[in-house]
């Protein structure tokens, strides 16, 4: 045992007691956190008159002036109820009353006076609380994160850029802003050619902090979509336009890129995603900072594993400190997918309601309003499937039947082939059917079924069925417009029927292997906006949302990897929108015009993002394993997610939890550490064991003194036994070492 | 120097061949690339207009100039880049020129990506 150290610590306590002797009462009733506020207010009491106004105003909550005397809001604990009238005896107004527990306000030299009367058992000052984002924020406990409980420190962000590529973001909002100017370090503006691209790329318009400092006389950015406004709010607003809808990073700083290239379309491209990543990872390597960015986008074409060129270069670009959060997407509650094993003597067949799907299918479709197009996406495993059937169906009074049949060989490609039925044209079939090893050793069909524009072919007045005739034992997986669900209890001629589902609908790029991928589920149904009350009807609270997509990936992974709140979710609204615009919803507006509501798995992504951001302020450059395996540990399951799945991942996310492994035993649950405490926290005995062989153990305080330190007679891995009765109640730190190496482990110790 | 010049010639000789027509687009240079690109090529092929998109290509190495300059050559342009990723703007009738640069192993294009809202 260090005995300097134990005789600074005990005459420190020493001082600190006898300051307030006086006050022995006063003391034993009022938290040490008021005790604190108590001296500080008493101090600024003796100031003149002159100087104690302002004194009072600086000190801010609970405090305030009245006549020249100082007041305090404070929460007291009475022994019965009656007791009020001591309070108000000793010259306390009383302001709620909640059983024996009141809200009073009390003048400050008074409170001494509270504090001996017998039948006030506790005097508390009110703490200014930091109300969060709706529910969403107390749901996933980050506004505990933001103020430190049961963590080493409070973690808001602070030093850790919140990176969003969207829609754009409205400089303006005052949650994007603090007293000293914009919150936002740098903007690339994609859709403004009319300026200097940031260094390394040619196209766009980059805005420095000193021209987001000075605001929209010099910035013209604006964000006309109003979703990357949202999202950037939620994972970083700071709650400076209402303190309701503080984000979950509210001290995070901002990149933002505006990542449409124009702003009459907000759709966005791979290329720009890609640069707009980088742009962010460069911005913050140069300013010495992490950066978790947040990608609340995705489309649903593709292997659906992660492998496309696109998905690898994010991949690429994550590294300890630079991590990509994910939308999963917004299909989960569309049957858009169809899948089943086949096998060398068996078919597949899948029935397709067709509906036009050129919007999602850029350069697919002519600009020709009259364009009909419907689309599949096939994946199967490579050799199992030698022939594509295309069957249509049409329906009379005797029911469904199959009216024509084509085939069409893996390996013969055909482009608008006419397809006529009794006479009629109804449809023009365009077909990829590679036959080429493919980076994911898959086979892929891609299937277009068209009118060419003409408005007398009608693709959409028949069922078509695509059909897949097994070569080997494989597997097949198509999305397409929408496969008919099995409750339409219709069934195929040209195979095994599969039907419709919502599995594997999770989205492109959250399919990536180092993206993290985030769910939604329902914290929110009812609220009151600009027109009154409202309410979601259908929806449960807590519930995975029904438009979250799911997986797993088409190769097996689950995901989405964790959930968060995305329903609905109110943040940060773009004051682009007025009222009468098309976009400016009363329904979902909060009043005063801040905030609104938006519901999405866009919505969830950005909780996910700052919560990463909190802890990488908390443990600085956690990889993305770390990451992962912590939501693994920490993220919480319950009736709606009983286990690990592919709706919810690993389950709902919890800031709180999260930062609290990363702050203590990070090292220890992820089992990369050599040295092994247990139990941890630990009241009277701590058991040590290594990985490697040590000689001694030291116990460490926060100021980095040993207070316990023990030599082993003999070098070897433990385990070793130690009491820790004689160590206060508080956050160590376990350091074994040889005359090779040394290592150390968080520990708590809680009496 | 004469020499690598007259290579370089030879070499922009051969892709300006490569790249007159895109009946010219053989199966080699089609396994090289996704299926959707493939459908936009097929689409394009006979049409009076051309369309342009993103695609990304991904390459042998790193680019050098000259892989750089083939693919400037086959007309178009490098957007952004990442290790042996790129993205490029381009059109339908590029296509068969960039899928016969040897350096290039493979071409995709995505549909596009909206906000998941």
């Amino acid at each position: 045992m260090n005995t300097s150290f134990r005789a600074i610590t005990i005459a420190t306590i020493i001082g600190v007691s006898s300051a307030f002797l006086a006050h022995a009462q006063t003391h034993t009733k009022l938290s040490a956190n008021s005790l604190v506020k108590y001296r500080t207010a008493l101090q600024v009491s003796t100031k003149p008159d002159g100087e104690r106004e302002q004194a009072v105003r600086a000190l801010g909550h609970p405090f305030s002036m009245d006549n020249g005397r100082i007041l305090a809001r404070t929460l007291l604990e009475l022994t019965r109820p009656e007791d009020t009238v001591v309070v108000i005896a000793k010259g306390g107004t009383i302001r709620h009353r909640f059983g024996t527990i009141v809200s009073a306000t009390i003048p400050v030299d008074a409170i001494d006076a509270v504090c001996t009367e017998p039948r006030i058992r506790r005097v508390q000052f009110a703490s200014l609380l930091r109300p969060s984002l709706n529910e969403s924020v107390k749901e996933i406990r980050a506004d505990k994160v933001h103020k430190g409980e049961g963590l080493p420190a409070p973690y808001t962000g602070k030093g850790v850029i919140v990176g969003v590529f969207d829609t754009g973001i409205d400089i303006t909002h005052p949650d994007f802003r603090t007293e000293s100017g914009s919150r936002i370090l740098s903007l690339w503006d994609m859709s403004d050619n009319s300026g200097t691209p940031p260094a390394g790329f040619s196209w766009g318009k980059e805005y420095t902090k000193t021209q987001l400092d000075i605001g929209a006389s010099v910035v013209a950015e604006q964000d006309l979509v109003g979703h990357g406004t949202h999202v950037a709010g939620t994972a970083a607003g700071n709650g400076r336009g209402n303190a309701d809808y503080v984000g979950v990073a509210p001290d995070a700083d901002l990149i933002i890129v505006k990542g449409v290239r124009s702003d009459a379309n907000d759709n966005f491209s791979d290329d720009d995603i890609v640069a707009g990543c980088q742009y962010i990872f460069q911005r913050a390597s140069a300013l010495g900072k992490q950066a978790v960015i947040n990608l609340s986008l995705g489309g649903i074409v593709g292997p659906h594993d992660g492998s496309e060129l696109t998905v690898q270069a994010l991949n690429a670009l994550v590294l300890p400190g630079h991590i990509i959060v994910v939308a999963a997407g917004n299909e989960g509650g569309l049957p858009i997918h169809a899948g089943g094993a086949i096998t060398a003597t068996t078919s597949l067949e899948a029935l397709i309601n067709p509906i036009n799907v050129c919007e999602l299918f850029e350069g697919f479709c002519p600009p020709d309003p009259n364009y009909y197009m419907t689309a599949a996406d096939v994946w199967y495993t490579t050799g199992s499937v030698d022939t594509m059937l295309i069957g249509v169906y049409t329906q009379d009074a005797s029911g469904m039947k199959l009216a024509k049949v084509l085939s069409f060989p893996i390996g013969v490609d055909v482009q608008d082939q006419e397809v006529v039925l009794n006479d009629v044209t109804i449809g023009y079939i365009s077909a990829i059917t590679s036959t080429s090893s493919l980076p994911n050793g898959a086979g892929n069909i891609f299937l277009q079924i068209s009118n060419k524009g003409k408005t007398d072919v009608n693709v959409e007045d028949q069922l078509w069925g695509l059909s897949f005739r097994g070569a080997a034992n494989g597997r097949v997986d198509l999305w397409a417009g929408v496969p008919i669900p099995d409750n339409f209890a219709i069934i195929g001629s040209l195979g095994a029927t599969i039907y419709g589902n919502s599995e594997m609908t999770i989205g492109t790029p959250a399919t990536g292997v180092n993206m993290i991928s985030v769910g939604s589920y329902i914290t929110k149904n009812e609220w009151t906006s600009l027109v009154g009350p409202q309410s979601e009807q259908g929806t449960t609270l807590t519930a995975l949302s029904g438009f979250s997509s799911r997986g797993p990936t088409r190769d097996g992974r689950m995901a989405p990897i964790v959930a968060a709140p995305g329903e609905v979710i109110f943040s940060a609204m773009t004051s682009a929108w007025k009222p009468g615009d098309a976009q400016y919803d009363s329904t979902h507006i909060i009043p005063g015009g801040l905030y609104m509501g938006m519901s999405g798995t866009s919505m969830a992504t950005p909780h996910v993002a700052g919560v990463i951001a909190l802890m990488m302020e908390a443990m600085p450059n956690l990889t993305l394993e770390r990451i992962k395996q912590v939501f693994d540990r920490t993220s919480r399951h319950d009736n709606n997610n009983p286990e690990d799945n592919n709706e919810m991942g690993y389950g709902k996310i919890d800031a709180l939890s999260a930062c609290e492994l990363v702050t203590t035993a990070v090292a220890e649950v992820l089992n990369e550490a050599p040295l092994h405490v247990y139990p941890n926290p630990a009241t009277e005995r701590v058991q040590i064991s290594a990985s490697r062989p040590y000689t001694s153990i030291e116990i460490l305080n926060t100021m980095g003194q040993v207070v316990m330190s023990t030599t082993m007679s003999t070098t070897g891995l433990g385990p070793w036994s130690i009491s820790t009765t004689s160590l206060p109640t508080g956050r160590y730190m376990v350091r074994c070492s040889s005359a090779l190496s040394s290592e150390s482990i968080p520990l708590t110790i809680v009496h | 120097m004469n020499r690598a010049l007259g290579f370089a010639a030879l070499t922009l000789t051969f892709f300006a061949m490569s790249c007159s027509s895109v009946d010219s687009f053989t199966d080699a240079q089609r396994s090289k690339c996704n299926a959707p690109l493939l459908m936009i090529v097929d689409r394009y092929r006979s049409a009076d207009v051309d369309t342009t998109f993103t695609v990304s290509v991904q390459l042998r190495s790193a680019p050098t100039e000259a892989v750089t300059q083939q693919i400037k050559d086959c007309g178009a342009t490098i957007s952004t880049s990442s290790s042996t990723i790129l993205f490029l703007r381009t059109s339908s009738r590029s296509i068969p020129c960039l899928s016969a640069i040897e350096s290039v192993l493979r071409l995709e294009h995505s549909p596009v990506t909206s906000p998941a809202l």
